[in-house]
């Protein structure tokens, strides 16, 4: 008779019947889960217990009813399904809030807090030159800086010809890459940046705070666009500025993430690291190079050159950052580049589209 | 002469009658009256938009309801459109900022093209010239950044300044 059989399981008398071995099964299976589970704050308890009541139950109902102790059918633990149950209504309410919140202004004590879509909108009206400046408002417009289509957006805006040809492809890459392209695509084509680098100066920049930075990269090519003269030569040296304090950032920025399409990889071989810049001078004649990739740039000079017509540039490379502190200087490793007819520093977003 | 009416009701629960052809500078009432094809009887809720801010825009929209309509996405002619903005819009923008704000998310809302691209465009321009610090104090907003997070997005958008 199922019934006497029932309460004789309750009352564990026999302990070897089905109903209890099974009992163990799920009390085990409970222990090893819970030993298992990393998280231990009480919502979690209660979902594991809910999912374990849950488990339980189905297991039971592998069973045939009349095999089942009475109160099973009855199961205190059911209640503790409740709170789940009204999960989904707190999460609910919380998404309902946070959509009212996307479009309207709440006042707080510190200032006004804006909805992102405001910041959606008004981005699309920034200028490019005001980036920046935009993005370090609040989080909330930083954000939206960050999105692809912010991006993607402004390439249509500036850059409708290139953006026809390659924005569909554009669209799939990476935020890092799209927004790359979109900066370096602007300054070759919006007006404002144009004229940054359209400077008619021979000297364009400076090149003193190149001091103290490694050289990683030098190479030359014959043949220059930008002056008269033919048989002129481009010395591009790569200097890379170490920052050991920021060892993590610097990791980060070393993880370079590639394009997927061919043309953007394609479009990104010249692309320098955001940590370098490349220092380009246009010399009349051959000068002979050493190999100074890796070395320290400790010193360098820019004077008048020997005929008094054009400029010349002096630059020292030490081995190390602790030779620096000594004054000794070597002579075999300094470069001396006379006349300079052009000099040119470029950093990440203003290099041009090839260095050959 | 006059033109049809229809009854516009605001979030805070009064109701404007304005004429069709102002209303339907609003891409989004236009289509609610042509998909819906309403009478002129019926109150068309508008719940995103209280009395005031609703005031200005139909003070707004009343203006311009003789201007030619603007080409539609181009955003090369949105671009030489909007950058000059006219004596009269000017005068109609001298608002606080709350009230700048709530007439964006408005024209977002109603779809009013013109009015979102002059709005817009004059947030735009009280941010240029302006340091970060002197447009949140502008637009009284809380500096939300770590001093490391605002020294990281400057690094980031290095790119932008002259140099």
């Amino acid at each position: 008779m199922p019934r006497r059989s029932s309460k004789q399981n309750r009352n564990g008398a026999k302990n070897s019947t089905g109903t209890e071995s099974l009992r163990l099964a799920i009390k085990d299976f409970s222990v090893y889960d819970y030993s298992r589970s990393s998280k231990d704050s009480p919502q979690n308890n209660l979902r594991a217990t809910s999912k374990l009541t849950r488990e339980g139950r189905t297991l039971m109902d592998e069973q045939d009813w009349y095999e089942k102790d009475l109160s099973d059918f009855d199961d205190p633990q059911l209640s503790d399904e409740e709170p789940e149950v009204h999960q989904p209504n707190v999460r609910s309410k919380q998404k309902q809030c946070t959509k009212k919140d996307l479009s309207t202004i709440v006042n707080t004590n510190d200032g006004r807090d804006y909805p992102l879509d405001l910041w959606f909108i008004i981005a699309m009206y920034i200028s490019p030159e005001d980036i920046g400046k935009f993005s370090l408002i609040c989080r909330a417009s930083n954000h939206v800086v960050n999105t692809v289509y912010f991006w993607i957006r402004l390439f249509r805006k500036h850059n409708k010809t290139e953006a026809n040809k390659i924005g569909r492809i554009l669209v799939h890459e990476h935020l890092s890459i799209i927004r790359t392209h979109v900066i370096k695509s602007l300054y070759q084509i919006y007006p404002l940046f144009q004229n940054r680098l359209n400077k008619t100066d021979v000297i364009q920049q400076d090149p003193h705070f190149l001091r103290l930075s490694r050289c990683v990269r030098i190479w030359y090519s014959k043949g220059s666009q930008t002056t008269t003269q033919r048989d002129a030569y481009n010395y591009y040296f790569e200097f890379r500025f170490d920052n050991t304090k920021d060892s993590k950032q610097q990791y980060q920025q070393q993880i370079q993430i590639q394009a997927i399409s061919p043309i953007i990889q394609t479009n990104n071989q010249y692309i320098i690291n955001k940590d370098c810049c490349i220092l380009h001078l246009i010399c009349s004649n051959f000068v002979p190079i050493g190999p100074y990739m890796g070395m320290i740039l400790s010193q360098i000079t820019l004077n008048v050159s020997s005929d008094y017509r054009y400029h010349k540039l002096k630059m020292w490379f030490d081995s190390s950052r602790l030779c620096l502190q000594t004054s000794k200087k070597y002579n075999d490793s300094v470069v001396i580049i006379d006349p300079i007819l052009c000099l040119r520093v470029y950093n990440w977003y203003n290099s041009p589209a090839s260095f050959d | 002469m006059a033109g049809h009416k229809i009854k516009l009701q605001s979030n805070d629960g009064d109701i404007f009658d304005v004429e069709v052809e102002i209303a339907k500078l609003s891409i989004t009432i236009k289509t609610m009256l042509e998909d819906l094809s309403m009478n002129e009887e019926e109150i068309i809720p508008l719940p995103n938009i209280n009395s005031a801010i609703f005031k200005k825009v139909i003070q707004w929209t009343t203006h311009h309801k003789d201007d030619p309509p603007l080409p539609p996405e181009d955003d090369e002619n949105r671009e030489k459109n909007t950058n000059d903005i006219s004596s009269w819009d000017q005068e109609f923008l001298k608002v606080d900022q709350g009230t700048l704000f709530e007439l964006i998310l408005a024209a977002n809302y109603l779809d009013i093209k013109g009015l979102l691209d002059v709005t817009c465009t004059s947030v735009a321009n009280m941010i240029k010239g302006k340091t970060s610090e002197e447009i949140r104090q502008t637009f009284n907003i809380k500096n939300d950044f770590t001093p490391q997070e605002e020294e990281q997005i400057k690094k980031e958008n290095e790119w932008c300044e002259n140099k």
